[in-house]
């Protein structure tokens, strides 16, 4: 969950905003966008959420200035949406790329970049730095038209960070993009709030927002329907998640008897699940190792094909060797070594050692699970602090990394997002947020940060020079 | 690769100086095969990298062109190998060109950065290499299609006349089909979300557009000027059918010759005449032109207009045994610089004459020592030398023609001897070289493509390509025929002139229909309604006639810089800012997303 506190910098201000469309005749067809009212501050992930035709991209686009208000007002950075010098701190990336296809990746970026009136030697660091960054470096003197939609959709989201952008306008931002993709997205976007940019998000993938978004406006027929933190709108406030090492049934037993003295009662006992997405990294990064090894080998195979066609745009495809070159180019030694503070995304770090779990181990250990009605007042702290004594005695190391049991209990008063969170099993090193100790930093991760460090890094000290 | 041709050198000199002579060559053509492939296959291997791409561009071009080459040179194809070279040297000087242009344009500036990637896009889009293969093609095709049999000055004036029609069509087919590609394409296919979101205004946007366009057309006409300059000569080194041919061509083709018309020796002439006819067709018509003795300024326009035509087509011409005298003024320059000015006469016989000839007699500067007797075809352009010694001081040259009664010369019936009225009777002497008025000419083409451009553009604004091209094609074609459309839509319905007053003009249309329909005369009423659409149309439409350089090239007439000045400020500032304005006020004032709900 998002920890950071943004600041009270309003961005982006939308009063009484409305879009009618009319037709040939000029009557209102549609009233795509009714009366809404939207502010987004510095340092926010705002989520714009809704399904088709909520009118959430009319809304971006009146934002942008591609479409006018029929009514309210928009102010973007204090000014409006349709001058000029206000799309210099904007990155935008639309639902779909819309690219020219007769340019290749490096063509499409210098055209982006002359835009922003950058010369010669920063354009070409920074389209070396971003195709790196998004994996395309291998393709970059291929005519856009020829690329699958997940590769448009890197450059387009390279596009849109090619001048380090102060807000970040995502529409759909990981439609079309594999698994890989889509979680690089989501770190890179947290990654941005964590550097004090600001993202406005707009997605009906609800996972993506709930994963990154500091606040969401639910939008539903062209109005707001709910606004507010994803803490106020998400979090039960009635529950409590412990998760430990798999447990006996008679160690639960017995814990169910501390809790029946402080008149709680087990809900529910059983093994966490994996994530559909964290398995299917798994996979991924195993079939690569694998396929590094034995060269040649991958052939036919559902996966084997999706690694070939986008091996290129993988950035674990990089070879180790490029990327201590990368890691030693004076772009890269800018970047940070100390383990980054992490993204929202994965958990508090300090909680739990990484405990790798195998696909294959996954085996549900189902519990009795019984349910007895609330009772008195608890003292929670103590309450928690025999749970652990207990465990303990009966030899239940928390660290040891086989399996995992979830106990949830009707604990009220504890902040449970961190607990609820954790019962996620751990990412593998390499596609991990860098806040989290992995026990083997990968080297891709560090490249990629290092990248991105560079990137932002190197256009604000350019602007501080501008500026001295 | 340097040291391999080195070698082989080397060894071959050796040989070679050793008197084994085949073993010599042998080896040299070995290294050079062995070079030539290692350049070969590491052109291959760095295909990807975009210099070697280029460089392979070049190569492969080059490699074809040589091999088409020499297997016309072994078939004995000459005119083919030239037009093969031709087409080479179009094709690479363009490439290089245009890598030249990409270059200049690499700046960081979001014009320049629109500017450059409508060049990518012109020549990646599969219409436009059509064009450019057909552009390419066509220059050094030309000559392969004229009739060798005959005369060059005639085969080198349809040369030009061809190639520059043949230019002018592809060129502003090119430039309709880029520009209104460009600009429809991309807000039909949304890149311009990405653009419009970055901080580009709009009016830059398509200024840099239009500076695409400016510069991929500039590089074609200097690249199709150079072809067309080099075939020009090509041509005219080819053997004459008589040595007049050879002197003719260069003298009134490849040369720029300044026109000069002709005035009476008394300026009161003919508005004297004019008076005299006035006073007759009063007599005759008085409801038509008014009572005699009536102001001439009461006359109307139509009348008074009618009357001068009628004057000056009878000063020029000249009745059977009578003179007229012709006085060309302001030929100091041409007495101080060239040793004759050529006469250029036209010459129609009112009647059918025995042989097609008609016969005149020239006096000049009304000197009788002076006095020349010509026999010239009927309807055909005529050009007499005269000797610059024979202008006076006052830069005057005074031409009195005699038209001699027929049976005194073999025995034909007295017909009265016309001159068009146009260029039925020029002076021309020459002002400057043909590579400097070709120049021009160029110039004034790329100008008028220019225009054409800003035009599609606007027209791409708010249409969608298959109107947008359609309407930028239709005011081209009218533009560029616009004296021909104008004229016809005048003869096509009477309407009234500029000088009316407005209000008149204005009522003109309707009373003149409701005339009509009173009259039952339904089709005059719609004749009145066509010309007032065809007229309103006209009237937006910049006259292109005007600037047109074909017809001077062709007959090696002179394009003075002023009228290239007045091109540049008509077509290039005024008409192309006029229209630049309109497409971005409206540009600015659309919505460029579309409704999605």
């Amino acid at each position: 969950m998002p920890q950071n506190n943004p600041t009270t910098d309003t961005i982006i201000k939308c009063a009484d905003l409305t879009k009618v469309f009319k037709d040939f005749w000029l009557r209102n067809r549609v009233v795509a966008v009714d009366h809404i009212d939207l502010e987004v501050n510095r340092g926010e992930v705002f989520g714009l959420l809704g399904p088709n035709g909520s009118g959430k991209s009319t809304t971006i686009k009146m934002i942008l200035g591609l479409l006018h208000p029929t009514s309210g007002r928009i102010a973007v950075f204090g000014r409006h949406p349709r001058e000029v010098s206000i799309k210099q701190d904007i990155g935008y990336l639309p639902e779909e790329s819309y690219l020219y296809q007769f340019l290749n990746a490096q063509e499409t970026l210098e055209y982006y970049g002359r835009l922003f009136h950058q010369n010669r030697a920063q354009r070409r660091r920074r389209i070396e730095q971003l195709l790196h960054w998004v994996g395309l470096e291998h393709v970059a003197r291929r005519p856009v038209g020829e690329y699958s939609k997940g590769m448009a959709r890197r450059i387009g989201l390279a596009q849109a960070l090619i001048n380090d952008p102060q807000l970040l306008i995502l529409d759909e931002p990981t439609s079309g993009l594999d698994p890989i993709g889509t979680r690089q997205i989501k770190d890179l976007i947290s990654e941005l709030a964590q550097r004090g940019k600001t993202v406005l998000l707009c997605s009906h993938l609800l996972a993506d927002v709930e994963d990154v978004c500091h606040r969401v406006a639910i939008m539903f027929g062209g109005k707001v329907r709910k606004e507010g933190t994803v803490d106020q709108l998400l979090v039960r406030q009635d529950m409590t998640t412990i998760q430990t090492s798999t447990l006996e049934p008679a160690v639960v037993q017995e814990i169910e008897q501390v809790l029946a003295r402080h008149g709680r009662a087990i809900e529910r006992v059983d093994s966490p699940r994996q994530k559909l997405e964290q398995l299917f990294l798994d996979i991924v990064h195993q079939a690569q190792s694998e396929g590094a090894t034995f060269s040649g080998a991958r052939s036919g195979g559902k996966l084997a094909e999706f690694l070939t066609a986008s091996a290129a745009h993988m950035p674990e495809d990089v070879s180790a060797q490029e990327l201590i070159d990368q890691l030693t180019t004076p772009a890269g030694s800018k970047a940070r070594q100390r383990p980054l503070p992490g993204s929202p995304a994965h958990g508090r770090p300090d909680s739990q050692s990484p405990a790798r779990t195998e696909p294959g181990s996954v085996n549900p250990v189902p519990a009795p699970g019984k349910q007895q009605p609330p009772a008195a007042e608890p003292d929670l702290d103590a309450n928690l602090e025999q749970l652990d004594r207990l465990m303990a005695e009966m030899g239940v190391s928390q660290k040891k990394p086989d399996a995992r049991t979830t106990i949830e209990r009707e604990l009220a008063h504890q902040p449970p997002e961190e607990v609820v969170r954790s019962d996620q099993v751990e990412l593998p090193d390499w596609a991990k947020s860098p806040r989290s100790e992995s026990e083997q930093p990968h080297k891709q991760e560090q490249v990629d940060r290092s990248l991105l460090d560079s990137l932002l890094k190197s256009d604000k000290e350019k602007r501080k020079d501008k500026g001295e | 690769m340097l040291s391999l041709l080195v070698a082989g050198g080397a060894i071959s000199a050796w040989l070679w100086l050793t008197d084994q002579r085949l073993a010599a060559i042998w080896v040299n053509g070995t290294f050079d095969l062995l070079a030539a492939a290692w350049l070969a296959m590491g052109l291959w291997r760095w295909r990807s990298h975009p210099v070697a791409g280029r460089i392979g561009v070049v190569v492969a071009g080059t490699a074809t062109a040589a091999l088409l080459c020499n297997i016309f040179i072994v078939f004995e194809r000459n005119a083919l190998t030239i037009t093969t070279v031709g087409v080479w040297a179009m094709s690479i000087g363009f490439y290089l060109a245009l890598q030249l242009a990409r270059r200049l344009l690499s700046g960081g500036w979001p014009v320049l950065g629109v500017a450059r990637t409508l060049l990518d896009e012109a020549v990646r889009l599969k219409a436009v290499a059509v064009l450019l293969v057909m552009l390419f093609i066509l220059v050094p095709c030309i000559p392969l299609l004229i009739d060798p049999t005959e005369r060059l000055t005639y085969r080198v004036q349809q040369f030009l006349t061809y190639s520059l029609i043949g230019i002018t069509t592809l060129l502003s087919l090119l430039t309709i089909v880029v520009a209104v590609t460009t600009i429809t394409r991309e807000l039909e296919q949304r890149q311009i979300f990405l653009t419009m979101s970055k901080p580009v205004s709009r009016g830059q946007y398509l200024l840099g557009k239009w500076l695409g366009m400016a510069v991929l057309n500039a590089l074609l006409v200097a690249v199709c000027g150079v072809a067309i300059y080099t075939f020009t000569m090509l041509l005219a080194q080819q053997p004459a059918t008589m040595p007049e041919d050879a002197r003719e061509l260069h003298e009134q083709v490849l040369v720029a010759r300044q026109v000069v018309s002709p005035r009476p020796q008394d300026p009161a002439q003919l508005s004297q005449a004019f008076s005299e006819r006035l006073a007759t067709l009063r007599q005759q018509e008085p409801q038509l032109y008014g009572q005699p003795g009536e102001a001439e300024s009461a006359l109307r326009n139509e009348a008074r207009d009618a009357i001068q035509k009628q004057v000056i087509t009878a000063w020029f011409a000249v009745s059977p045994r009578s003179s007229q005298t012709y006085v060309f003024r302001g030929l100091t320059p041409a007495r101080q610089n060239a040793q004759t000015v050529q006469f250029r006469l036209k010459p129609k016989s009112a009647g059918v004459p025995k042989e097609d000839v008609v016969y005149l007699a020239l006096r000049f500067n009304n000197r009788n020592d002076r006095v020349m007797t010509r026999k010239i075809g009927d309807g055909k352009y005529h050009v007499i030398e005269v000797p610059t010694e024979l202008i006076d001081d006052k830069g005057d040259l005074s031409i009195e023609i005699y038209n001699p009664p027929r049976e005194q010369i073999d025995g034909g019936s007295a017909t009265t001897i016309n001159f068009n009225t146009t260029d039925g009777l020029q002076l021309l002497y020459r002002v400057d070289s043909f590579e400097a008025n070709l120049t021009r000419a160029m110039i004034l083409l790329w100008l008028r493509l220019c225009f054409l451009g800003m035009l599609a553009l606007a027209t791409g604004t708010f249409l969608g390509f298959p109107v947008a091209a359609l309407l930028a094609t239709l005011i081209c074609v009218a533009a560029s025929g616009s004296s021909f459309l104008n004229q016809s839509l005048s003869d096509y319905a009477a309407f009234p002139k500029a000088t009316v007053p407005l209000w008149d003009r204005l009522m003109f249309i309707p009373r003149g229909f409701i005339d009509f329909l009173q009259k039952g005369e339904f089709w005059n009423a719609f004749k009145l309604i066509v010309a007032l659409i065809g007229s309103s149309f006209m009237k937006l439409v910049p006259g292109f006639s005007e600037f047109s350089p074909t017809q001077s090239i062709a007959y090696g007439l002179h394009l003075p810089f002023h009228l290239v000045g007045r091109a540049a400020l008509w077509l290039g500032v005024i008409w192309t800012g006029a229209t630049g304005i309109v497409a971005w006020l409206i540009f600015r004032a659309r919505e460029l997303a579309r409704v999605q709900v």
